[in-house]
């Protein structure tokens, strides 16, 4: 990186372009510590890109959310039999749909298969209510303890805009 | 061995550890309701009047992992059924059955089991 002071680079700026065009970082310092970078248009795409993966690495993959996908990826391998009494894989229709759910919800929940070809999801809130959905192809059955333990039991139609309303709800009763 | 069971007359069925198959433990270290999910019945060996140690070492013949174990009274308080059906491989194999019609255990009854289920040992 090369530094410079603004009247420099305003006396020579086509050198100074020509030092930037073949590679160099030139830093210029202004007023108020407030620098302008001269880059080429190389740099600039691989500093916009870089920026861009990070961003969109931690929106997919917060951390609980990697520890679920990778979960799921695991699930995803079980071989017929997995559970030595005779139980299937889980199809890859199931698969998709929680995997679509994890990178949607703002609560992550704790992942398990189940030898119903269903993937069963968890909560638990700070008041220790629970919530489980069963995911199925097509349809989701939920179950709710609450903190009185009193229990609840629904059938609902995949919908990640419902299933998220719902968990938010969840959420939302210990605050 | 007669058909009825006794109350507090104990059940075992083997779960892969946690080092082994994660995907059925809580971060917690508690048991996920899901082990007791099984479309194909959920098969269980019973006690029997016998001895605890004979059970669990026919069990370890065929399974490998923890065995965790629930008293025939956890079933019958989330009105799940036990039916004693022995078969070639254990003479104490029994099914806990959602009812009498449905094999698979409700939601609830698998959530009631999971919390009141003991871990008794590893192999």
């Amino acid at each position: 990186m090369i530094y410079a002071k603004s009247m420099d680079v305003r006396d020579n700026f086509k050198s100074w372009c020509g030092q930037a065009a073949s590679g160099e970082i030139i830093q210029i310092s202004r007023p108020g510590n407030n620098f302008v970078y001269l880059i080429n248009q190389e740099t600039y795409e691989k500093m916009s890109m870089e920026k861009r993966i990070t961003a969109h690495t931690s929106y997919l993959y917060g951390k609980d959310n990697l520890v679920n996908l990778k979960r799921l990826s695991e699930i995803e391998k079980l071989p017929d039999n997995w559970n030595n009494n005779g139980a299937e894989h889980i199809s890859q229709q199931v698969i998709k749909r929680v995997r679509k759910l994890l990178m949607s919800i703002a609560y992550q929940p704790e992942v398990f298969p189940t030898t119903c070809d269903a993937i069963q999801l968890e909560w638990e809130n700070d008041k220790k209510e629970y919530l489980e959905m069963e995911v199925l192809d097509g349809t989701i059955n939920i179950f709710q303890i609450d903190a009185e333990g009193g229990e609840e039991q629904c059938t609902i139609s995949f919908d990640e805009n419902v299933v998220n309303a719902i968990v938010e709800e969840f959420y939302d009763r210990t605050v | 061995m007669t058909e009825q069971f006794d109350k507090f007359e104990r059940l075992y069925r083997a779960v892969y550890p946690p080092n082994i198959m994660p995907m059925f433990w809580e971060e917690n270290g508690e048991l996920s309701s899901a082990v007791f999910k099984d479309k194909n019945s959920l098969s269980v060996d019973r006690i029997g009047g016998c001895d605890e140690n004979a059970v669990v070492d026919n069990m370890r013949l065929y399974f490998w992992g923890y065995i965790i174990t629930v008293f025939f009274n956890d079933c019958i308080a989330c009105n799940a059924v036990v039916k004693y059906l022995p078969t070639q491989r254990s003479n104490y194999h029994s099914e806990i059955n959602g009812s009498n019609r449905v094999k698979l255990l409700s939601q609830s009854q698998c959530k009631h089991l999971a919390r009141v289920a003991n871990i008794i040992g590893q192999h």
